[in-house]
């Protein structure tokens, strides 16, 4: 644990650094856990390298809208609405390890531990903030770059200025006003490119004593040329670049070759040859895991499908599929079972069971296990079904399906589904899906270089 | 961080609203810490979360006595009292204000049920017909704790007066009963009342004949109902198997025919992943080597991604990278005398638990082809059935030398019921 204040007399006094003590404590408590569960490294005094990083809201299926935004995204609106040429920034935590103004020098424990946090959790009482482009130029195409400015350990001038009584050393008592309370902060600004035929990127602000700037995207500007009526930034015009957190369990995430995203932050870049048109956003940190186990008797001989789970938008993800299918020939009352779990049907606990054994050890309890990969990016952002993966006993007939038996999965309205065509009763299907963070960044993967409009 | 409190000048009055400050930041920061790991999304104005986080042990020593094992959230006793038991879980409740961005991401309320003695029993009255129970966790939160007397330090004066100086958070249990029928309905879902906010946790079904000493049948019985709040990496039923209902508390109705009647415990949400290594030499065939006794691996569904290889005598490179030369690991089988196999299969258990060790994978030569090559040879892994050890166990005979390596992924373990069966038409609908 912490330090901690103990009060061994009731009613004795505080001291200044009891209080404070309390105090940083309590606000710190969170940002101590985070640094531990990213594990920032500290501030390294002996060669002044800071580290930052950017933890989205991302939705787990906890509540809320499912459906939510990448980190930078577009409004919607076009040049013409209200408030002129705008991006969306979604909630996030900023997490720098830097040196700021007033920190002691150098302390191991103290350089470990420190590191400051601060949320944006949107403007008013809106869940974002939309942050203010410049106009378009007449014929050439810009950069910009949305970035954070991370300020810290700022004091805040409480309203009315309250004067604070004290009593000095001498027991005089005096009066005055004092500022009490720190705070930290972010602010989301727009660092507007140069108009070119072959515009630069503009680079991230250097770190200050005071703040600490993060890029979060660059977003392609396109001139009045290209379309002077309805024009809003695409979302195909964002190239995703903080350097998003992982957590515990985010084991998984996109290589730098995909997400483009050079070290350190602040670099040019600008598409070179060795980078790839395969793009991937940074954003996309995270995994989902699910089991689930279906039998053929309950969803149908041909074409039919069932709802697998709707607890995550499933749109637009990598999945990796570990399946086991088993057939049960003998008795379709131990079709509820685990795939390769011989029970005796009408036993509860008193079950033999037998161990799980490979496909052609014993024709009469055939498992198989085998592994895909699949995705359920969608083509045109439609609510009808898209067929994300199939598995085809004509492609690998050790599954013994028969000839034009085949699962497979689709996706609908977000949700994930399960479909049949043609396996015959008596087969149980046991999965377990693991599939990659959320592509909201555009619908296709291509163009991580010229992102215009495409 | 939380804003923070800083005392400029030693001897200076602290005010009420700066202690607030300091008392809410402390207070919360377990909250809003697990609510940001947790990624609770922002208050939409109408509809808030709330769910329950299950306990699932995940392997920290024990310095004596068992491994913990996982219950689940609502389970029966397994004793003939005609009674549920429910298990420790911290129960989340997402912000429900508005008032501004903050609020709408921050607010959130958690609170830790930690029953007395690991559980607290809650006995289901005797039934003449089919019925569903109803078991709920009610959540109060700023419920303001006995006022005690403070000294109060007036413009001109002492004075004394009794105030209210804490709150705290804190969860109680309740049983619903539902209609007797012979085709029963579930009870509805109480309604919150101020400040307290009801989460439903399992629906249980009582048959026919129901007893204060009956046995509750615990594969066929609970449909857990509560929203589950997972960690980052955890591994958990999809809904079509563990049925949970969207919105919480809408129809769970397990005769719908557009989904499957297999079913899995929604609470199992959690998961482990292991590394190691085997040297098939350094044991005799036919014995059980304690292969990971870190956590319970009883009634777990597991992957297993293996490699099993041929190695020289005392060698204890690593399969496919033998000897002096480092050459790469060769796959897919077939290719080499190194093949990478993939499996899932899980180690549910039934019968009588005793201190039986029983097998839950064999790798057969016969289907493989493995290096060892012999007809009928397998690499076994086996669980203890009374202390959910996990033993690795081959029967290839003495000269030969391979090297394994296994990467296992666990799903959370399942305590609810012995194996996936049952959620159909439950015993007496």
């Amino acid at each position: 644990m912490e330090k901690q204040f103990k009060v061994s007399l009731d009613g004795h006094e505080f001291g200044l650094q009891d209080v404070n003590l309390i105090a940083e404590n309590a606000a710190q408590a969170g940002d101590r856990l985070l640094a531990d569960l990213a594990q920032s490294p500290a501030f390294n005094y002996a060669t002044g390298a800071s580290y930052i990083g950017i933890l989205p809201l991302r939705n787990k299926g906890v509540g809320g809208n499912a459906n939510n935004g990448n980190l930078v995204e577009t409004t919607g609106n076009t040049t013409g609405s209200p408030g002129g040429l705008r991006s969306r920034v979604n909630p996030f935590r900023a997490i720098v390890s830097h040196q700021m103004l007033g920190e002691p020098v150098a302390d191991p424990k103290l350089s470990h531990r420190t590191i400051y946090t601060a949320l944006h959790a949107g403007s008013g009482t809106n869940p974002y903030t939309d942050v203010l482009h410049l106009g378009r130029d007449a014929t050439l195409p810009r950069w910009d770059l949305v970035y954070a400015e991370v300020s810290v350990n700022v004091y805040i001038s409480l309203p009315g200025a309250p004067i604070r009584v004290f009593k000095d050393a001498g027991g005089n008592v005096g009066a005055t006003s004092l500022d009490t309370e720190v705070q930290s902060s972010v602010r989301l600004l727009v660092s507007n490119g140069t108009p070119s035929a072959a515009p630069v990127r503009p680079g991230v602000p250097a770190n200050t004593a005071l703040a600490v700037y993060i890029p979060l995207a660059y977003v392609w500007i396109d001139p009045l040329s290209v379309d002077s009526s309805t024009f809003n930034i695409s979302r195909l015009s964002y190239q995703g670049c903080a350097p998003i957190v992982a957590l515990p369990g985010e084991t998984l995430r996109p290589s730098t070759f995909n997400s483009n995203l050079p070290m350190p932050l602040g670099a040019d870049k600008t598409p070179t040859t060795p980078f790839p048109d395969t793009w991937l956003p940074p954003e996309m940190v995270g995994k989902e895991e699910r089991l689930f186990i279906v039998s053929s008797d309950d969803i149908g001989p041909v074409n039919s499908r069932v709802l697998v789970d709707d607890s995550i938008d499933w749109s637009n993800r990598f999945l990796k599929i570990t399946a086991q299918f088993q057939y049960y020939p003998v008795n379709a009352g131990i079709r509820h079972d685990v795939a390769s779990q011989r029970d005796v049907p009408d036993a509860l606990d008193g079950g033999h069971v037998l161990p799980t054994m490979q496909v052609g050890f014993n024709p009469n309890f055939m498992s198989r296990t085998i592994v895909g990969m699949g995705s359920t990016f969608e083509s045109n952002g439609n609510s009808n079904y898209g067929q994300t993966c199939r598995l085809e006993d004509a492609t690998d007939p050790g599954w013994m399906f028969g000839a034009s038996g085949a699962v497979g999965f689709w996706v609908q309205d977000k949700k994930l589904y399960f479909d049949n065509y043609g396996v015959p009763p008596r087969w149980t299907f046991f999965l377990w899906v693991e599939a990659s963070a959320r592509f909201t960044q555009s619908y296709r993967g291509g163009n991580n270089g010229l992102i215009g409009p495409a | 961080m939380e804003p923070l409190y800083k005392h400029p000048v030693d001897g200076q009055v602290v005010s009420g609203s700066d202690l607030e400050m300091i008392s809410a930041a402390a207070s919360y920061a377990d909250e809003r810490s697990l609510g940001e790991l947790a990624q609770v999304m922002p208050f939409d104005g109408t509809t808030f979360f709330r769910g329950v986080m299950p306990f699932s042990p995940r392997g920290l020593a024990h310095t004596s006595g068992p491994v913990p094992t996982a219950r689940g959230v609502v389970t029966a006793s397994g004793s003939a009292d005609g009674s549920s038991r429910v298990w420790p879980f911290r129960a989340f409740i997402g912000p429900n204000s508005n008032a501004s961005a903050y609020d709408a991401q921050r607010a959130i309320k958690t609170c830790v049920y930690a029953p007395a003695g690991g559980f607290t029993s809650l006995i289901h009255p005797a039934a003449t017909n089919n019925r569903w129970d109803l078991i709920v966790a009610v959540v109060s939160t700023n419920l303001p704790v006995a006022s005690s007397r403070r000294v109060q330090v007036a413009p001109s004066s002492f004075n004394t007066q009794s105030v209210i100086a804490r709150e705290l958070t804190s969860i109680s249990l309740a049983r619903i009963s539902g209609t007797e029928a012979t085709s029963p309905t579930r009870p509805a879902i109480p309604a919150d009342s101020p400040n307290a906010f009801v989460i439903p946790l399992a629906y249980v079904r009582i048959p026919a004949g129901h007893a204060l000493n009956s046995t509750i049948n615990r594969r066929y019985s609970y449909h857990f109902a509560a929203k589950v709040v997972p960690r980052n990496g955890d591994i958990r039923p999809a809904t079509v198997n563990s049925k949970l209902p969207t919105p919480s508390g809408g129809d769970l109705s397990p005769e719908t025919s557009s989904v499957p009647k297999m079913f899995m415990d929604g609470s199992a949400c959690g998961g482990e992943r292991l590394i190691f290594r085997f040297r098939q030499q350094d044991f005799t065939a036919g014995t059980d080597v304690l292969i990971d006794d870190s956590i319970d691996w009883r009634n777990r569904s597991v992957k297993l991604v293996g490699k099993v290889s041929a190695s020289s005598t005392g060698n204890i490179d690593f399969a496919g990278q033998q000897g002096t030369s480092t050459s790469p690991t060769p796959f897919p089988a077939g290719l080499s005398s190194s093949p990478t196999v993939t499996e899932l299969f899980n180690t549910f258990v039934s019968g009588t638990i005793d201190t039986s060790i029983v097998d839950v994978m064999r790798l057969d030569a016969n289907v493989t082809a493995f290096a060892w090559n012999g007809a009928g040879d397998t690499f076994r892994f086996r669980v203890h059935k009374g202390t959910g050890a996990l033993y690795l166990n081959h029967t290839i005979g003495a000269g030969s030398t391979f090297i394994g390596e296994f990467w296992l992924e666990a799903s959370a373990q399942f305590g609810q019921a012995g194996q996936f069966t049952g959620n159909g038409p439950l015993p007496g609908a």
